[in-house]
């Protein structure tokens, strides 16, 4: 029987000491006792001065001799089926190396920006001009494109048969394959459910009920998808590829073609975003790879597509959109007894609206709960994974629900959450805010404004979060110390732009205490052994273990070494420092040990250990072991204009064991400031009649800039699990979850009304105040 | 019905030949057009009969890029950005919505921050180009750059040489004043980045012109440890 | 873009001729930001450009006297000086000049756009841009003002559309500047000349614009390679304007409405010489001259704005998504008014 290993975990000041069975190539974990040199520093990344200096190479900067551009022609029509197609005029076009229709004759096109044809041409603009020279005809069809239209008895049906579910490794941790059989154009989804919440409303003394809305929303990364394709043959090839998973590119790609997974190398050594919509060598709505897989076949010469800025709006993923009605049932007391949400969202063709697991899995004291969730299927371009997909929008619905019960009652939002969460985490969080965002003061201070009519209003709102990704085992990390003292630690992990090289130098170090900069890391490469895909914000907590337990074998190999060097009668006698390792007064330097390693270098690859600490579920203490979050914003609304503003945001985390506080605050900041563009200004506008996006563009489809930023600040609270070797759990989808929802709750607490919409514009904000109005004037009669 | 005969401005609104239709199911529609159509035979285009036109075909032209003289062809229609990373390999900086939009191709033309998306490259004949690569190496960074690297104002990097270029005019521009934020976040209001790395951006500007204790609190880590946090 | 070539001149007379020799496939550019814009969405394919910038000029200053034009056909409004702007001084060198009383324009000026593209677009083609509307700009769509029957914004999503003066086209405005410029009552200078003659025209702003019901397919009345070549401004005694625009995003975004107003204040405190414009709400800049009537000799109050504000929206007709623009510019321009006049905003 493996022995017992005493942990000390917890977070703040409730630390306990637990016993944890560990397999024997297993570590101790990092506990609360452990006190890191390295990890937890704010080191800067290393591949900081590459970026800052415009070396870093990324997919779409890759030349090759020979290379051709793609280009490819996309239906114009939201629905429509093919009657001729000829690009053979294409083909005869300056500079094209190849051209390829991507429909037949028959076909039906059943949103506007699906793949009809690709040419390849030796410049960009000359592969979009030959586009022009293409003949295609089609016969136009109904359709339709906005949800609740959709939704009606006799609209437009998008799929006419049972629709496959694309799913990637960005999706919800622990969603299900949908299970509902299609009525109409709505398929329902799969459901969350604890007792009986429809008989638990019915005996609710108080019931709130409100149906919100919240927008279809693009990943808009700013390196468009993108890959460079090369064939060396018919079965060996190189792939340049904006991803976020190399090895799903890699599977993918291999499937398309029928190649062994190893004969297709898969290259990134820099991406520029993904959000959830980089997985897969094919986008959501658009068969990149293979596009420039043929056409490089086609053409003989290696084929780089890289999507236009209009592209990527409308077929390579979004959020979908939802409309989602809460029912909450309470006594008069404000205790609730159900809640039921019923949420419709269109992933345009494609599946996975949701709407996260903030009522279900939050709110735990409340005994009935029901979340039903259907996808709607509308002639739009397809959803995929986007940061913490459902969540924001299931947030943003319950967590505005909360507060308008709240309101009702009269009771405090804060209260009202702490009486129902039984995370103890959060429940910290919450008073933390309270105390630290001065939450009372500001709450009266809005009162003060509203009742006083002001012109410039300002209210304060909060909103939690949950999320429960905590990484997986699929890694296999190598680190090589060589004779010359070199340490090489190699993983075909990408950097999605979180900076975990930096992290795994970090770790290295911590182990070897040798000094961070002279670790060398190797990503982004298919051939330097499995990685993971960065989604479900695991790539941390997958990752930092196997670089630690790698780096934990390759040292004990090394002791071995030491000891032997130094007489020494036990590897635990040695201590290691930066100059090199200690017995007693005896010292021997990192160079002088490393010499004695025999043969070339010591390698050593390490894994993630599945053991019984591994699962989330031994955390201490915890009913619900899930990540928790809670932000604080304040807005500024102008009453006179209906301009609104984010002004302060108090963000409070649990991220497990903290990395690297520098670029943790810097993913922080990320999912705040996506959180405020979907808040207040971000949309993908659709024309009902046209079925076309009229704003494909960065210019109206408006995402955040610096001046949209309020100020920010964060508190970490440390968790110490003992889940994995190093501690680490993910942040990256957390940190987004309850923004939007904290804003809406602002906004409600400035007004002393909900805007029930996303985004929450100025024209809502000027609609929202006119009801009110009209409201207090039907009372005055 | 030809496809020369399909209709493209018929009672349906909203139609081109490229593409869109109103009334549902009405008639057959061209996408493209035609090979006898002139207009998609480029090559061919009929030359501008007015003496002194340029760039139908390559056109002379010389700069200076990064303190590199330069000289070269380029036709009328490739803009400064395409000629710096199709034909120069200059691909520090980037193309992400190519309309000025989102600042990720600026390029200091004369020492002021342009999109160089939105110029022709024959615009800058007789100009000097700063791009990303002439602030510094990655061996050799500017202060700047430096400063980008310390406060982590870059996550998928995407953004960076952008930021970096309105930032360096921003910061000739001051000639050694003090900066206020608002002031950085003007300099930069044209410059998107999707990974929200704003606040770090405006830090590391700060601590360029107001010296190293410029920033503001950024994150506050309470630990978990025994006897109190 | 299609191929096309450029021609650099520096003889105002010959860049004009170029382009009326065929008009259809050349255009004038200058700094070219709304051109290239809608040549890469395909909406315009010109075959020539032919280059301003050895043609007009740049800056912003006090002008020494007045443009020698006989009195009698003189549209310039009576002021004591007159502000000259060249039109191809860039938004970044207007925003920056320092002219008294003309705190609107700089004001706009600095706002519009991005840093990067103010220091490439030029007053000229701020005033003589395209429409920023999305049926318009849609490289799919045919719109009315590319030749199709009918305006789409009518049945489609119409939230950034005109609420005053819609009809047949609902687009608005796209020029920033046109709406503080408007209020500062400015007089630009077109030069129709050609070889023969040396002719230049002075148009007052308003007349500058078409509305849509003479003629939906353009926005400005100038001819094929007519040029404008500079903007006058008068600057009165005492002079005060303001301009603010409301925005969905502070970054980078166009404005859902703007209002300007230029005003002096006599001895007694009251409003005099008032002028008042409304932008993004109308396919011209908008002039609410009722507004300002109302204003005209009075003293600044919270309840006359409020009134001037009623009136200058007295005539919005909505489409059906764009409702919100009648409370959010009476909201606005009395925000402005207060600015302007400098009476304290309520709180």
């Amino acid at each position: 029987m493996p022995d017992k290993t005493k942990l000390s975990v917890g977070y703040g000041a409730n630390i306990q000491t637990i016993s944890v069975e560990l397999p024997p190539s297993e570590p101790r974990p990092w506990d609360s006792v452990d006190e890191m040199t390295v990890v937890g520093t704010p080191l800067p990344r290393i591949d900081g001065p590459l970026k800052a200096s415009g070396e870093a190479r990324y997919t779409h900067d890759i030349t090759l001799e020979g290379l051709l551009h793609a280009a490819v022609l996309r239906s114009p029509w939201p629905c429509a089926v093919v009657k001729r197609i000829d690009v053979t005029p294409a083909t005869k076009q300056p500079g094209v190396g190849a051209a390829i229709a991507l429909v037949e004759v028959g076909d039906k096109l059943i949103f506007a920006g699906q793949d009809v044809a690709a040419v390849a041409a030796s410049r960009p603009e000359l592969a979009r001009a030959a586009l022009a020279s293409i003949i295609v005809e089609y016969e136009p069809a109904p359709f339709v494109v906005a949800t609740r239209d959709a939704m009606r008895d006799g609209s437009p049906q998008v799929h006419d048969a049972a629709v496959e579910e694309r799913r990637t490794g960005a999706d919800e941790p622990g969603a299900a394959e949908a299970q509902g059989k299609l009525q109409g154009n709505v398929r329902p989804g799969r459901s969350q459910k604890r007792g009986d919440a429809k008989r638990a409303l019915n005996k609710a003394p108080v019931r709130f009920e409100a149906t919100y809305t919240t927008q279809c929303h693009t990943h808009s990364a700013l390196e468009t998808h993108g890959l460079v394709v090369q064939w060396f043959g018919k079965k060996t090839v190189t792939v340049w590829a904006s991803t976020q998973s190399i090895f799903g590119v890699r599977d993918e790609f291999a499937a398309l073609y029928g190649l062994e997974p190893s004969k297709v190398h898969v290259i990134t050594n820099f991406m520029g975003g993904g959000f959830g919509s980089k997985f897969g060598a094919n986008a959501s709505g658009t068969a990149l790879a293979k596009i420039a897989g043929d056409l490089a076949r086609a053409a003989d010469k290696p084929v780089k597509l890289m999507l236009e800025r209009g592209e990527e709006h409308l077929c390579t993923g979004n959020r979908p959109d939802s409309i989602q009605l809460v029912k909450l049932g309470a006594t008069d007391k404000g205790k609730l007894t159900a809640i039921h949400v019923q949420a419709h969202g269109s992933a345009g063709v494609g599946t996975g609206a949701g709407v996260g697991r903030n009522a279900a899995s939050v709110y735990t004291k409340v005994p009935d709960v029901l979340v039903e969730s259907a996808d709607v299927f509308t002639h739009a371009g397809p959803a995929v994974a986007f940061r913490a997909p459902g969540h924001p929008q299931g947030a943003f619905a319950m967590e505005s629900a909360l507060d308008e019960l709240a309101r009702q009652l009269g009771m405090d939002p804060i209260d009202l959450r702490l009486a129902h969460d039984n995370h103890p985490v959060r429940r910290w969080q919450l008073e933390l805010g309270r105390e630290r965002f001065n939450w009372d003061a500001r709450r009266k201070a809005a009162a003060d404004m509203r009742a006083r009519s002001t012109r410039i209003r300002k209210g304060v709102g909060c909103a939690v979060s949950i999320w429960g990704d905590f990484g997986g085992t699929e890694a296999r990390v190598t680190i090589e110390i060589s004779r010359d003292g070199r340490v090489v630690v190699k993983n075909g992990v990408q950097d999605i732009g979180g900076g975990i090289g930096t992290i795994m130098a970090q770790v290295t170090a911590e182990v070897l205490r040798r000094p961070v900069e002279t670790i060398e890391i190797q990503i982004g490469d298919s051939k330097l052994g499995p990685g993971v895909g960065s989604g479900g914000s695991k790539t941390t907590s997958s990752i930092t273990p196997a670089v630690r337990n790698a780096a934990e074998l390759a040292k004990a190999e090394l002791a071995e070494l030491a000891t032997t060097a130094l007489a020494a009668t036990s590897t635990k006698h040695l201590r290691w420092t930066a100059e090199g390792v200690s017995v007693g007064r005896q010292t021997m330097s990192w160079a002088d040990l490393c010499k004695r390693i025999e043969g070339e270098a010591i390698v050593a690859v390490g894994f993630r250990g599945r053991n019984a600490a591994a699962h989330p579920k031994s955390f201490p203490g915890f009913e619900t072991p899930e990540i928790a979050g809670v932000q604080f914003a304040e807005v500024e609304i102008d009453t006179w204009t209906g301009e609104v503003r984010c002004t302060e945001l108090l963000a409070v985390h649990d991220c497990g064991r903290v990395m690297n506080e520098l670029t943790l605050r810097s993913q922080i900041n990320g999912g705040i400031i996506l959180g405020i563009g979907y808040a207040l200004m971000e949309e993908r506008v659709m024309d009902p009649s046209l079925g076309v996006m009229l704003n494909a563009n960065l210019e109206q489809y408006k995402a955040c800039g610096v001046k949209d930023v309020p100020d920010i600040s964060i508190v970490l609270t440390e968790v110490i699990s003992g889940n994995n070797s190093t501690g680490a759990y993910g942040i990256g989808e957390p940190a987004t979850i309850p923004t939007a929802a904290a804003i809406a709750n602002a906004v409600g607490d400035a007004l002393g009304v909900h805007v029930r919409s996303l985004p929450i514009t100025p024209a809502k904000i000027l609609d929202a105040l006119e009801q009110q109005r009209r409201a207090s004037q039907e009372g005055a009669k | 019905m030809s496809k020369r005969d399909a209709p493209e401005h018929d009672e349906t609104r909203g139609l081109t030949r490229r593409g869109l239709f109103r009334s549902i199911g009405a008639a057959t529609l061209v996408a493209g057009c035609t090979t006898d159509d002139p207009s998609v035979h480029p090559e061919q285009a009929p030359t501008p009969d007015v003496d002194g036109a340029i760039g139908l075909t390559p056109t002379p032209l010389e700069f200076v890029l990064d303190g590199q003289p330069q000289k070269l062809e380029v036709e009328a229609r490739t803009t400064l950005l395409d000629l710096l990373r199709l034909d120069l390999d200059r691909t520090g900086t980037k193309v992400v919505c190519d309309r000025g939009a989102c600042g990720a191709c600026m390029v200091l033309v004369d020492e002021v921050p342009r999109n160089s998306c939105m110029l022709l490259a024959l615009d800058v004949a007789g100009a000097s180009i700063t791009t990303v690569a002439g602030l510094g190496k990655s061996s050799q960074l500017s202060a700047l750059q430096l400063a980008f690297v310390e406060h982590d104002a870059m996550q998928c990097g995407f953004c960076t040489s952008g930021m970096l270029i309105s930032s360096s005019a921003l910061l000739r521009r001051s000639a050694g004043q003090p900066l206020e934020r608002a002031q950085v976040e003007d300099a930069i209001a044209g410059n998107l980045c999707r990974c929200g790395t704003y606040p770090h951006v405006v830090d590391a500007v700060l601590s360029v012109a107001n010296g190293p204790g410029a920033a503001r609190r950024g994150s506050e880590l309470l630990r978990a440890k025994k006897g109190g946090a | 873009m299609q191929p096309f070539a450029l021609i650099r001149t520096k003889r105002i007379e010959r860049a004009r001729e170029i382009v009326r020799e065929k008009p259809e496939t050349r255009v004038l550019r200058a700094g070219g930001i709304d051109l290239l814009d809608r040549m890469k969405e395909g909406i315009d394919e010109p075959e020539l450009l032919v280059e301003l910038r050895e043609v007009l000029w740049a800056g912003a200053k006090l002008a020494d006297g007045q443009p020698l034009i006989p009195p009698d056909t003189n549209p310039l409004p009576p002021a004591p000086r007159y502000a000259e702007v060249g039109a191809l001084t860039t938004l970044a060198e207007l925003a920056a000049a320092e002219l008294p009383g003309l705190d609107a324009l700089h004001q706009a000026a600095g706002q519009a756009a991005t840093p990067g593209i103010r220091n490439t677009a030029t007053v000229g083609g701020n005033l003589l841009q395209r429409p920023r509307c999305w049926y318009f700009r849609h490289r799919d769509l045919v719109c009315l003002k590319k030749g199709g029957d009918t305006c789409l914004a009518i049945t489609g999503d119409n939230r950034y559309h005109a609420i005053l003066g819609g009809g047949p086209s609902f687009i608005v405005h796209p020029s920033s500047l046109a709406t503080p410029l408007l209020a500062l009552d400015a007089v630009v200078s077109v030069f129709v000349g050609d070889a023969k003659g040396s002719v230049q025209q002075l148009v007052p702003l308003a007349e500058l614009f078409v509305s849509p019901e003479t003629d939906p397919t353009r926005e400005h009345s100038l001819g094929p390679g007519d040029l404008l070549t500079q903007v006058w401004i008068p600057v009165l005694d005492d002079m005060r304007s303001a301009y603010q625009a409301v925005r969905e995003k502070q970054s980078h975004d166009w404005p859902l409405v703007e209002a300007a107003a230029r005003l002096r204040l006599d001895q007694a405190g009251s409003m005099r010489d008032v002028r008042v414009a409304l932008g993004h709400v109308a396919p011209i800049p908008w002039n609410a001259s009722e507004a300002a009537a109302l204003l005209e000799g009075q003293a600044p109050s919270v309840d006359l704005f409020a009134r001037a504000a009623d009136a200058a929206l007295a005539d919005a007709a909505p489409l059906d998504g764009n409702a919100y623009k009648i409370p959010m510019a009476k909201g606005l321009l009395r925000e402005v008014l207060h600015r302007a006049s400098g009476l304290a905003l309520p709180e």
